[in-house]
């Protein structure tokens, strides 16, 4: 049975992107070394550490289904209409946009909030892993006790300001470590969440 | 020369203490090893319990280290610590206002009223070992005005959801770091930093 997880590139002080949205310096990890990760299906190619293209292959590989909220949808502009990782999306909104509504869409818009999303998103995965994505959504989730592990890409480095990933929960939640791997500008880490 | 650095115990959503200044969550590592080590602050000893990886982390630190600055906040939260740092250095004082009455002259401890100030008193105390500073706010300033050349992350495996962020939103340009040491153990990660100029 698939795993419920996040996983996120996060700053020393706790940011995902600048304010604006921006990803940039955040995601120097992905260009720090000589091991080729192609993305498939967008002609994008990462030069990482071997380290880190290890890690990033096994995440990619486990990823079945994503969740994610309407924020990160438009921001993405619908991922020019392919998801990443070309698995099914579900998108948590109030207003599904009506040009993705088709047969063949492979976005899914959920209105009925974050565990339902899950909880389809759970049917079609296999043994592969339910990604949450979108920090509102995450915390959303966190909160609710719905996310069995959480992957932290920690780059080295201050953004001085952002969009916070875990913000103020306000809930204490234990975690157990699973893993850590050293990359280049950045540590890998992987921990479960004890409930 | 002496460098100036900055460790903290934790959460992984960045809080070095939780509400009401709780630091049972980020400095339960510390009571989780199997090795004995004593620290002394002030007149009275802490039974410590590290893991190896932690004693010899711990080992680095107590010897490379020469002064400390201290915020007023985390100063008199701990009494100055009774006049004895476990690290067993002398410490100044960064404090707006009037120093405490209660500081002994025989603590050796000097009192600073701005950054510049503290630094140069801790350079001239630490005889060309490192300055660590004490208290989120100080490291802070220290960032803003970038004179910090090392940061150090105990990194713990818990949400605290709320309590003294180590960095808040600084709102300066962003710091990219030189990653000098990661050191996993089940109940804590030891990340070691050096800042990029």
């Amino acid at each position: 049975m698939g795993n419920v997880v996040t996983g996120f590139t996060m700053s020393l002080d706790g940011f995902i992107a600048a304010l604006n949205g921006d990803i940039g310096t955040l995601f120097k990890w992905y260009y720090s070394g000589d091991t080729e990760v192609p993305l498939e299906g967008t002609g994008m190619t990462f030069k990482m550490s071997a380290a880190s293209a290890r890690y990033f292959n096994s995440l990619a590989e486990t990823t079945g289904a994503i969740v994610t909220g309407r924020g990160d949808f438009d921001v993405s502009r619908a991922w020019g209409g392919k998801p990443p990782f070309n698995v099914p999306t579900f998108v948590v909104t109030h207003n599904p946009p009506q040009d993705w509504l088709k047969p063949d869409s492979p976005f899914t818009f959920v209105t009925d909030g974050v565990e339902s999303a899950i909880v389809q998103a759970k049917q079609v995965v296999g043994n592969r892993n339910v990604v949450v994505g979108g920090t509102q959504i995450v915390q959303q989730a966190i909160k609710a006790g719905l996310i069995d592990e959480i992957f932290i890409e920690l780059a080295s480095m201050l953004l001085g300001d952002g969009i916070s990933l875990f913000g103020h929960l306000g809930q204490h939640v234990t975690l157990e470590r699973l893993s850590v791997t050293e990359g280049t500008d950045v540590t890998h880490l992987h921990y479960r969440v004890v409930k | 020369m002496s460098t100036i650095g900055a460790g903290f115990s934790m959460s992984l959503d960045g809080f070095i203490a939780g509400p009401n200044d709780d630091v049972t969550h980020v400095f339960a590592w510390m009571f989780m090893g199997e090795t004995d080590v004593k620290a002394e602050i002030g007149d009275h000893e802490l039974d410590l319990k590290l893991t190896q990886e932690s004693v010899e982390e711990r080992e680095v630190m107590v010897n490379t280290l020469g002064a400390i600055i201290s915020g007023r906040r985390l100063f008199d939260m701990t009494h100055g610590w009774g006049g004895k740092h476990p690290a067993n250095v002398p410490i100044v004082l960064l404090t707006h206002r009037e120093s405490p009455d209660w500081i002994q002259p025989e603590w050796g401890f000097e009192v600073a009223h701005t950054l510049e100030d503290a630094i140069a008193k801790a350079k001239q105390l630490a005889g060309g070992k490192s300055i660590g500073v004490a208290g989120a706010d100080v490291a802070q300033q220290c960032l803003k005005a970038g004179v910090m050349d090392e940061i150090g992350i105990d990194l713990v495996p818990v949400l605290l959801g709320e309590g003294i962020p180590f960095f808040k939103h600084l709102g300066i340009e962003p710091i990219h770091f030189e990653i000098t040491g990661v050191t996993p153990t089940p109940h804590v990660t030891h990340l070691r930093y050096r800042v990029k100029r």
